[in-house]
């Protein structure tokens, strides 16, 4: 037991550091092989199974896809010269140029949902740090918290202690507020006014605004959606239960902001 | 854990079931609740052995699961121990050595090994956990019935007695 609490203090030290503990980058590194077998074998099998009991079904899917590729090609340069203006405009503004960030494409190799943690298949050897911000095609996922050589994990945007300045989609003047995670299904985005200025169905991004990141998370960036609202009236707040558009246990892959 | 065999058996059932909580655990989730591998080898290896023997494997069960979620390291070798004791008293009572045993162990050291962690961690979601945990318990049973007949045969346990 003294020698768990030992261990735990190590543990708690090294991540407060940003770090992974050298004991957890053991065992990791020790069950690492099976971990990697047994996820591709099972993604073998699965995609085998699927492929074959759906293959008409997916033959039918690609040639749809196919089309819609095809149709799309036709917007593309249209697509290019609005990029280059929206670029443009934001230089003028003096703004960064958000998704024009260096990223990291890598896997997600283990899910814990009662830690709130994923851990991720890249760490300082592709130029991995703590607080660097984790994404997704659906939206946020979360930040980097503790690195290791060739892995790093990240902390996910429904644990408690992670905090996200955050606003509505659709609004003008655009309502702000700080949105957190409860060790839940949903999140909670707070505001100072006692009439929540939001409603259910609005969709949450984020505001850009967070001071709780190192390099700042960009704006615009999904967060999800409300689910309804509460009034506080008796601190003069209100808040609006939020639920999140990634869903951590089917995360195959993400995207790390550097 | 005196036996030999066991030891190395114990060995290899850690480093498999680690490997497996990592890799497989999340793929295989119904309805957003894992098994865990490496409280079925706790239970498992903890039926097989003495009390010292359960406890060592309680330990090293939480080690393992704290260093691979990478948090929560005293928790998880608390909950671990308890785990590692209920399989070793279950055999200190003279129950016999069987899948059914080892599946009902199995099942009742995850629901407590859960409530513990629940009240240790101070989970705010308390609803969703229990059903996670109860979940849970219903799939490590299974997993257990199914490791226990080859860690039981490798290890020689059963012809010692």
């Amino acid at each position: 037991m003294v020698l768990g609490f030992a261990i735990s203090y190590v543990q708690t030290s090294q991540r407060n550091a940003g770090r992974t503990s050298p004991l957890d980058l053991v065992v990791r590194t020790i069950c690492q092989p099976i971990a990697l077998l047994s996820n591709r074998s099972y993604l073998a099998v699965s995609g085998f199974l699927s492929g074959a009991l759906n293959g008409d079904k997916y033959a039918l899917e690609n040639e749809r896809l196919k089309r819609q590729l095809d149709a799309l090609s036709l917007y593309e340069d249209q697509i290019k010269d609005l990029e280059f203006q929206v670029d443009s405009l934001r230089q003028l503004a003096e703004l960064e140029k958000t998704f024009e960030r260096p990223k990291v494409r890598a896997d997600v190799i283990y899910y814990s949902a009662i830690e709130d943690r994923i851990t991720i298949a890249a760490g300082t050897n592709k130029g991995i740090e703590p607080g660097m911000v984790v994404v997704c095609a659906a939206g946020l996922v979360g930040r980097v918290q503790t690195v290791a050589p060739r892995e790093c994990q990240a902390l996910l945007l429904t644990a408690p202690t992670f905090q996200v300045g955050a606003t509505a989609l659709g609004y003008n003047p655009a309502p702000f507020g700080l949105i957190r995670g409860d060790n839940s299904e949903t999140l909670i985005l707070g505001f100072q006014t006692e009439k929540p200025p939001v409603k259910s169905g609005d969709i949450i991004i984020t505001s850009g605004f967070s001071d709780k990141l190192p390099r700042g998370i960009p704006r615009n960036i999904v967060i999800g959606r409300v689910l309804n609202t509460e009034t506080r009236p008796e601190i003069g707040a209100s808040r609006a239960i939020v639920l999140p558009k990634v869903n951590a246990g089917n995360l195959r892959e993400v995207v790390i902001l550097k | 854990m005196r036996n030999g065999s066991l030891v190395w058996v114990a060995i290899a059932t850690f480093w498999i079931c680690g490997g497996l909580n990592e890799g497989l655990a999340k793929e295989i989730a119904i309805f957003g609740a894992q098994p865990d591998f490496l409280i079925v080898a706790t239970v498992v290896i903890g039926m097989l052995s003495d009390m010292r023997g359960a406890a060592v494997a309680g330990f090293t069960g939480g080690f393992f699961q704290g260093a691979i979620t990478g948090a929560n390291m005293w928790q998880y070798v608390v909950t671990r121990l308890i785990v590692g004791w209920i399989g070793g008293s279950l055999i200190e009572m003279r129950f016999q050595r069987n899948l059914m045993i080892a599946a009902l162990a199995c099942f009742i050291a995850t629901i407590i090994a859960g409530l513990v962690f629940l009240f240790l961690t101070s989970q705010p979601n308390i609803l969703g956990s229990l059903r996670d945990t109860l979940i849970s318990a219903m799939y490590n049973a299974v997993l257990a019935a199914l490791v226990f007949a080859p860690v039981e045969k490798l290890s020689g346990v059963k012809t010692r007695q």
